[in-house]
């Protein structure tokens, strides 16, 4: 399997490529990248938590509305979070 | 291991089964942890408008009406509440490689491991010895030195031997995953 990486470049090609079955106007594609430029330039990753840092505790409802505690998954090892916008 | 997006429950709910995923997706609502790992921005106007004529609106999918996103963020924490990996980027196009978390993990793992195993030595010897033992292990390892901020290094570095079974235990953990995770993450 080739890496998560190179499967995000192979669809990036081919949403910007404005061919079937997105059809992304050019205009569109340009806006995106505008917005992702002055994020970048503004410095937030900067400000984000990094290593070293502590990590706060949470406590949020699963898929299936169970409460989950960072704390509790933390007594059984080490715990990976990972954010994402969404599924859209 | 556990995913936080800002989608109310019944989309992420819709996700979870659609992939067969073995672990949670967390909904972050409202955006309250990626605050505090401060990673939330607010998406301009002209995007705005964008994803609205898309569809991808989010009052909807995240009771949002304030338009704004985390950016798309990894991290590994380790038991002492340490963040030990992060990735973080702007450009949400850009995600790191899984393979690096996982490799990251085992190393975490072997120092849990090796954690417990010192934390049985120091029962049948003395205290002192196994801590030196292991200072000089690590440092014949690393040439870094440990970067440690706690209380205990002035106690430890010295053969004062008044560290509590629990203390060195969690001295040891510190020491083998900091300098591990340092050496895993310098290039």
């Amino acid at each position: 399997m080739s890496n998560l990486q190179d499967r995000l470049d192979e669809f990036k090609r081919t949403f910007e490529s404005g061919a079937p079955p997105y059809h992304a106007p050019r205009e569109a594609i340009e806006m995106m990248h505008r917005a992702t430029a002055e994020l970048k330039a503004s410095g937030i990753e900067d400000h984000a938590l990094k290593v070293g840092d502590r990590a706060p505790s949470f406590t949020l409802f699963n898929q299936d509305h169970v409460a989950v505690a960072s704390a509790d998954l933390l007594r059984e090892g080490p715990l990976v979070v990972s954010f994402f916008r969404g599924h859209w | 291991m556990v995913v936080l997006t800002p989608e109310l429950e019944r989309y992420t709910r819709a996700l979870h089964k659609k992939l067969n995923l073995t672990f949670d997706i967390l909904t972050d609502l409202h955006l309250k942890p990626a605050e505090q790992f401060r990673l939330v921005f607010v998406l301009p106007d002209y995007l705005r408008e964008l994803y609205k004529s898309f569809g991808s609106t989010l009052d909807r999918f995240h009771d949002e009406s304030e338009y704004r996103l985390p950016m798309p963020a990894r991290y590994v924490i380790d038991q002492e509440w340490i963040i030990r990996a992060s990735d973080v980027n702007a450009d949400y196009t850009i995600r790191p490689e899984p393979s690096e978390t996982i490799r990251l993990l085992r190393t975490l793992h072997r120092a849990a491991r090796f954690m417990v195993k010192q934390a049985g030595a120091e029962l049948r010897g003395s205290r002192h010895d196994v801590l030196m033992a292991q200072i000089t292990a690590m440092q014949r390892g690393r040439s870094r030195t440990f970067p440690i901020s706690d209380p205990f290094p002035e106690k430890w570095a010295i053969s004062d031997l008044s560290v509590t079974r629990d203390e060195f235990r969690l001295l040891s953990m510190r020491i083998v995953s900091d300098t591990l995770a340092a050496g895993f993450l310098a290039p």
